[in-house]
């Protein structure tokens, strides 16, 4: 039977089968007459969750605009729909021309999230794909890794035969046309792989060998092949405005995360908060010029119709025009019926006055991240706002009339005390306050304050890649003495995130080679969409660490950054790791280090590149 | 304000989207092709327009209605053309008229609706004989869930079904063809009748065996909804 007609004979029996049939408009379909590389786009996870995701559109265009190239797409079968293709023995398939993914050249997966890992596993088993790099053949397809898991890929490593690190505009057509003289030339798989890794931005894992010391920590990462590079720098495309970017994204047939146009305005930020990876791996800040911006969105809404744009960016208020470019937007939202939705606000005056008008009389949705409960551990973390930014913007809030508002903060962080966690209290408390103030003094009403915790994961290529996460009993303790607090504010409801997904989250994230194991240990006993609380299986989880005698603590303590040699050491951000290092060090005194818009703050990327925006405020 | 009522097909692959998202899927395409829609007042606007009926997920259908309400009068073979020239393959409108205004909603007017189903290769039908013996009984009673909670109760489904017979399709295939009631006053589930009739006949049926086509739908008097006075 082929393909489509077992596929056919599934879709009646599965939930969401419009996951799994393709044909969307502007999916790509290519005469396979010329084709050289056919790659296959694998998000690892469910396909709402993917098609959610704008990298996706971004490498799709760029790969399927190449002559010779077409790039298809694949994502995680949802549980019900894996159990029926393994009972049919069907395999893991492309959506586009339902090719199985073993008959691909290429397949490349991105790594949005640590605690996907079991799904990329799960997914090269269901494609009937050898699981590591040094067992497959020379007919069988290129496994490739991206995306900001890739920053430190030690621990799927040997699943990857090799990683693209950093931006994929430029380095993904530069692969395929290295695979295209590869393929005339019919050479084997490890010379395509030592050919790719002289690209810049290719780390080709099987050609170092970690070396460990006798406690677990890293002697050294020693070349197994003379001629790999030192350290791999990661990718930077420099011209945002001559970038490509989609103006006919994929338009999915069925309910999506996010069933919206998007533009990303920037990429990186320029704030140097010290817990956020993105806001490391991604400097330095390139803009789109508001020219270019405009006129993507035009096309993009007119070709998909669209009736929700947002705007996308680590912050999107530091935008150089976005006063400008956000009245326009909602002139012309207001128009054409379109509604603009914009994340990662800074809540000033001019923000307000845009969300008010975006969101008129509906006023759902402001949300707020102080990270921190107090303005010494801000400091600690460079979020820079003071308190009275947060009680101003508040204020404003409940004058316009929000009736809710959503506060995020993390909890753990480095230096962190039990007066840390009555701050978060204490600013839920003053908020409540100044809605009583403007209700005349009257306790009471409807307004409702949502502060929702999440546990901070120590993450590599941050000034915080050192330190130790708290312990899942810590975080325990600390969750039950804010929900504790919480319970005598009035208003204020308190969640807080699980513990453990955090704990695993933060293994994986600095983990080192030897935890392929244990992701494949964890797979095997059943772990799977881990990101999902509902399938996250904790307990397996600590077997396969016991199993493959490795200890959690070693990994969460933040032992195994101590030294010379880290698991990412070989990867190249392009921030200094003594600007990583005088980071730490000023954390730990309490002092800020300022926006480098006012000034080169000294990471080091632009040793690499021009940073645009450096000194511009 | 001009209102239209459209004919279109469903098909393909096309059939594994869910209602919701054909709604979306129309809503995109006329704002692709630049057809004005009429948006309701108030705090969260949204375009005028809405099924006769809802098809169930997994079904084609060849007699699907949308209604709508544009904001400036257009010309229905316009319409036709521009919504074709961009709906992605699956949805074809193929026939567009102007309702004239008052009047009730198509969806208020649907009454009756054919089906069409298909089976396997090789599959058994009911025979004859068996057709009419299930239709003879005094009462079809079938279980089904409550619509609020979770009891089964049993309902008599015979007053629902007008016709029920197996004949040979254009491709000289057989198939199973129906009339039953449709709509929101009283509205036959299709497998439900499959079920009780596939029992009675003794013919095992697995659940993604029948592919079920609808083909029209009807008024009380029996015209199809497309008539207009």
């Amino acid at each position: 039977m082929k393909l489509d007609q077992q596929l056919e004979k599934l879709l009646p029996l599965v939930e969401k089968p419009g996951r799994y049939i393709g044909g969307e408009l502007h999916s790509v379909v290519k005469d396979e007459e010329g084709i050289v590389t056919r790659f296959g786009f694998a998000f690892p996870d469910t396909y709402e969750i993917g098609m959610s995701y704008l990298g996706l559109q971004i490498l799709y265009k760029v790969l399927n605009d190449m002559d010779g190239v077409y790039c298809e797409r694949l994502f995680t079968p949802a549980l019900d729909m894996e159990e029926k293709m393994r009972e049919e023995g069907l395999p893991l398939f492309t959506l586009e021309t339902k090719t199985p993914a073993k008959e691909l050249d290429m397949l490349g997966f991105t790594l949005q999230y640590e605690l996907c890992y079991t799904n990329v596993l799960n997914m090269l088993d269901l494609a009937a794909i050898p699981l590591k790099s040094c067992d497959r053949e020379e007919r069988d397809p290129f496994v490739i890794g991206g995306g900001p898991c890739s920053f430190n890929p030690e621990p799927v490593a040997e699943y990857f035969d090799f990683f693209v690190i950093g931006d994929g505009e430029e380095s993904l057509p530069a692969i395929c046309r290295a695979h295209a003289n590869w393929k005339e030339r019919q050479g084997n798989r490890n010379e395509f792989l030592s050919t790719i890794s002289k690209l810049p931005g290719i780390y080709v894992p099987g050609f170092y060998q970690p070396v460990y010391q006798k406690d677990g920590r890293l002697e050294s990462i020693n070349k197994n092949v003379p001629d790999a590079p030192e350290r791999i720098r990661k990718c930077i495309i420099s011209e945002m405005d001559e970038a490509p970017f989609p103006t006919k994204p994929i338009v999915p047939l069925i309910e999506v995360v996010h069933d919206r146009s998007v533009m990303e305005l920037f990429r990186g930020c320029t704030r140097g908060c010290r817990f956020c990876q993105a806001g490391m791996i991604y400097r330095p800040v390139r803009e789109r010029s508001k020219d270019c911006a405009l006129d993507l969105i035009e096309k993009q809404l007119c070709s998909t119709g669209h009736d929700e744009l947002s705007l996308l960016s680590l912050s999107t208020s530091d935008y150089s025009d976005f006063v400008d470019l956000a009245t326009e937007l909602v002139r012309t939202g207001k128009e054409k019926n379109v509604a603009i939705s914009l994340p990662s606000l800074r809540l000033d005056n001019f923000s307000f006055q845009v969300l008010n008008e975006i969101q008129g009389y509906k006023k759902t949705g402001l949300t707020f991240a102080p990270e921190a409960g107090t303005q010494r551990l801000r400091d600690v973390i460079n979020k820079c706002i003071s308190d009275e930014d947060i009680y101003n913007g508040m204020r404003q809030a409940i004058e316009l009339g929000w009736n809710s508002v959503k506060l995020y903060f993390m909890i753990g962080l480095p230096t962190e005390t039990f007066e840390d966690l009555d701050g978060i209290a204490e600013i839920a408390k003053n908020i409540m306050a100044i809605y009583y103030e403007h209700n005349g003094g009257r306790r009471g009403g409807k307004f409702q304050i949502n502060v929702s915790a999440s546990n901070f994961v120590p993450k590599p290529h941050t000034p915080f890649q050192w330190v130790a996460q708290d312990s899942p009993e810590l975080f325990r303790e600390k969750h039950h003495y804010l929900k504790d607090k919480f319970r005598k504010i009035k208003g204020a409801q308190f969640s807080y995130h699980g513990t453990e997904a955090s704990q695993i989250e933060a293994i994986l994230a600095r983990g080192d080679r030897r935890l392929s194991e244990v992701i494949y240990k964890a797979w095997k006993t059943g772990c799977k969409f881990d990101g999902w609380r509902e399938h996250f299986k904790y307990d397996k989880w600590i077997e396969a660490m016991n199993d493959s005698g490795l200890d959690p603590d070693f990994y969460t303590s933040g032992k195994v950054s101590e030294g010379d040699v880290l698991p990412w050491s070989l990867i190249d951000s392009g921030v200094d790791d003594a600007y990583l290092q005088s980071e730490w060090e000023k954390a730990v005194m309490g002092q800020q280090t300022a926006d480098c818009r006012e000034g080169c703050t000294g990471c080091g990327i632009n040793r690499y590149v021009r940073c645009e925006r450096e000194g511009t405020k | 304000m001009n209102r239209y009522l459209l004919k279109f097909e469903k098909t393909g692959q096309l059939r594994y989207t869910s209602h919701l998202d054909l709604l979306r899927l129309f809503r995109r395409t006329f704002k692709r092709v630049g057809i004005d829609l009429l948006y309701s007042q108030g705090f969260n606007p949204h375009p005028k327009m809405s099924f006769a009926q809802p098809l169930s997920l997994g079904y084609t259908s060849i007699g699907e209605y949308l209604e709508i309400e544009t904001r400036m009068p257009y010309n229905e073979s316009f319409l036709v053309d521009s919504m074709n020239s961009s709906l992605p393959y699956g949805v074809k409108v193929l026939d567009c008229r102007e309702i004239p205004d008052p009047r009730k909603t198509a969806a208020s007017l649907v009454r009756w609706a054919d089906y069409k189903v298909r089976l396997p290769e090789g599959h058994a039908f009911p025979t004859d004989l068996q057709l009419r013996l299930f239709l003879d009984q005094d009462a079809i009673l079938v279980s089904k869930r409550a619509k609020k909670g979770k009891e089964m109760v049993e309902i008599d489904i015979k007053p629902m079904i007008h016709e029920l017979q197996t004949a040979f399709d254009d491709d000289g295939k057989l198939v199973l063809k129906m009339k039953i009631r449709t709509g929101s006053e009283s509205n036959l589930n299709t497998e439900l009748l499959l079920g009780s009739l596939f029992d009675f006949s003794g013919i095992p049926l697995e659940k993604y065996e029948p592919q079920i086509m609808r083909v029209e739908m009807y008024r009380e008097d029996g015209r199809p909804l497309s008539s207009i006075e």
